[in-house]
């Protein structure tokens, strides 16, 4: 089994590795998911690859279980990680709404003015913002 | 209960403010009721702690290393009380006014969301546990950093996304491989678990954890997203993030230090990051005219004296560390809501279009004074002592070398803080006509963050004494384990 694993977390690391140097933020967004699950695999391969399902039964030998704690890890990391994506395509989603490419680019430095009108400066407030 | 109440409370309330979306008026006075009952709660954890009393809490009834354990010593106390602190002047800074109705709206419940996430990361025994509380700290962050809702806020946080998951990546690899080697992922658990696995194994993945760390906490060469991200915040949230946020990769360093002392390579990786780091920060901070770029770049080159003092390790190192924590988290804010001041008055972010006359002098430029000065480590302020406390570890450590290093970086940061005055607030040959100076208002943050660098540069020898009881504390191998792996709970007895 670990062979399999060890396969796989190459592959899945180096298809990362090579999307998130992409400028194209979707790339980007895929590229951090593979980079993920190629991590979770190697949290996964650090428990007990065992043949049977960690649940006590009469006669059955701790070495043979799979170790859970591992499993309830990744099972954190992998919400953890769905949501960094969903919230990634969310960003690609609305730069390409309003007609820009979605890339990833160094932030531009100011041209020494305060910025323009914000969000924030387009939607009126609430009655009794103010006060 | 304390921990409960303060890990609890910031989250119920952000839930709170997120559901009834009150007039901005409540959600300012819920906000600051809110860090005053925090504040109270950090004072109570602070008597408790005090004379190196462990207070432990185990979730479900496990006992640790089975279940997960909050576990508050000096250390712990200190950084909560920090943060506490910090959330009361940052809520009192944000002004509707000012900041935008929408944007301080926005930035109320993520405030306390990132507040939650770095007080349960404080205080957690549990490495995985303390992985989700980054997670907690790092979303709000993202979120807090788009909150301006411009083009620059946005495009500045998506690198700092990228850079952070992929930190975030390093932290759970590393922290797999030590379940692995140790069966545990508890601090209390692993340096005696740690002691007799394969060398190499345990270097590299502790090697992964320092090195997510120190992108979290900005050490040169990951610092980069931290320049290219604070500038675009609004400047109390930058103030936060400076103050605190990147602080919690110092204290992770801090926690796992008795992990690291098993392998003198990394600390001596940590002392060089460190050294050049407050070069390097200092000499970038220079060469920039806008203000908050420069600030930043002044945080990479304070976090490098913090990290190169914890890495030269022993209590006076590690109280060193501590002390410039609490030093650096009160004068970068000030800094931060200076420049705020600064930018506005001269509706101009870059030094070289400022004009003294807009600025005007009086008390804001004495709130630089105190805040510049104690950056750059002039006596009687509290960087002064900073400074001191980690020059005399590096010569206790006969790190000569380093020592040179951090001197000079000192001298450049007293020219930074010039530059900044210089064009700010120095007079200067007048060629057109005066414009009329801006009217100032009322400060009261800024005015709280310079009498608490007064009050810490004055009581700095009381501050000190605490700070390296903290080091003893957190370096002896003994005391943290056995208060939390014995504390009561299910779970088979310990064997000693």
């Amino acid at each position: 089994m670990l062979p399999i694993i060890a396969i796989a977390v190459f592959l899945l690391m180096t298809v990362g590795t090579f999307l998130i140097t992409q400028r194209s933020l979707l790339r980007v967004a895929l590229g951090l998911g593979c980079l993920g699950h190629g991590i979770n695999l190697i949290v996964l391969s650090a428990g007990r690859w065992g043949a049977q399902a960690p649940i006590v039964t009469p006669g059955l030998q701790p070495t043979d279980v799979t170790d859970p704690v591992p499993q309830a890890f990744v099972l954190t990391a992998i919400v953890i990680t769905m949501a960094l994506t969903l919230y990634l395509l969310a960003a690609v989603v609305s730069q390409t709404r309003r007609g820009g490419r979605a890339e990833l680019q160094a932030a531009p430095e100011s041209d020494g003015e305060l910025d323009g009108p914000s969000l924030a400066a387009e939607f009126a407030g609430r009655p009794g913002d103010q006060a | 209960m304390t921990m409960l109440f303060l890990f609890c409370l910031p989250i119920f309330v952000a839930l709170i403010l997120w559901l009834w979306q009150p007039p901005l008026v409540w959600s300012r006075r819920v906000c600051l009721l809110t860090s005053a009952l925090l504040m109270g709660a950090a004072l109570l954890l602070l008597q408790e702690t005090r004379h190196g009393h462990i207070e432990v809490v185990t979730f479900g009834g496990w006992r640790p290393p089975y279940g997960i354990a909050f576990a508050a010593d000096a250390l712990s106390a200190l950084f909560v009380a920090l943060q506490t602190v910090l959330l009361g002047i940052v809520t009192l800074a944000l002004r509707p006014e000012l900041h935008g109705a929408l944007s301080v709206r926005r930035a109320h419940p993520l405030a306390l969301m990132l507040t939650a996430g770095l007080i349960g990361g404080f205080l957690t025994s549990d490495l995985f546990n303390l992985f989700v509380m980054f997670e907690a700290v790092l979303i709000s962050s993202y979120l807090l950093l788009q909150v301006p809702g411009t083009k620059r806020s946005i495009a500045g946080a998506l690198p700092v996304i990228v850079i952070n998951f992929i930190a975030s990546g390093l932290f759970l690899a590393g922290l797999g491989l030590l379940y692995g080697m140790a069966g545990s992922v508890n601090v209390a658990d692993l340096a005696e678990k740690l002691l007799d696995a394969p060398v190499g194994l345990r270097r590299t993945a502790l090697a992964m954890l320092v090195v997510a760390f120190g992108t979290k906490a900005a050490l040169v060469p990951l610092c980069f997203w931290m320049p290219a991200s604070y500038p675009t915040l609004a400047a109390p949230l930058a103030a936060l993030f400076a103050g605190i946020m990147t602080k919690l990769g110092v204290y992770a360093l801090l926690r796992i230090h008795p992990l690291l002392s098993m392998d003198e390579s990394l600390l001596t990786i940590l002392v060089w990051a460190g050294g050049l780091s407050a070069l390097f920060g200092v000499l970038a901070a220079l060469s920039q005219y806008e203000v908050r770029r420069l600030l930043s770049f002044h945080s990479v080159s304070q976090v490098g004296y913090i990290v190169a003092a914890l890495g030269l390790g022993g209590d006076l190192g590690l109280a060193a560390a501590l002390f410039f924590v609490l030093h650096h988290s009160l004068v970068k804010p000030s800094l931060y809501l200076v420049s705020d001041e600064l930018e506005r008055r001269n509706a101009t972010r870059d030094l070289r279009t400022m004009d003294f006359r807009k600025t005007g002098h009086g008390a804001l430029a004495l709130a630089f004074g105190v805040a510049a000065f104690s950056l750059a480590g002039l006596p009687p302020l509290s960087g002064f002592f900073g400074k001191l406390s980690v020059f005399r570890a590096a010569f206790e450590a006969e790190a000569f070398l380093l020592l040179t290093l951090l001197v000079v970086a000192s001298l450049f940061t007293l020219a930074s803080m010039l530059k900044i005055w210089r064009f700010a607030f120095a007079p200067r040959p007048a060629s057109e006509e005066a414009p009329a100076p801006a009217p100032g208002r009322d400060n009261r943050a800024l005015g709280l963050l310079v009498a608490l660098i007064l009050l810490l540069g004055f009581a700095a020898g009381p501050v000190y004494t605490y700070a390296l009881q903290a080091a003893q504390q957190t370096r002896d191998g003994s005391s943290y384990p056995s208060a939390v792996l014995d504390a009561p709970g299910m779970g088979p007895e310990r064997r000693s």
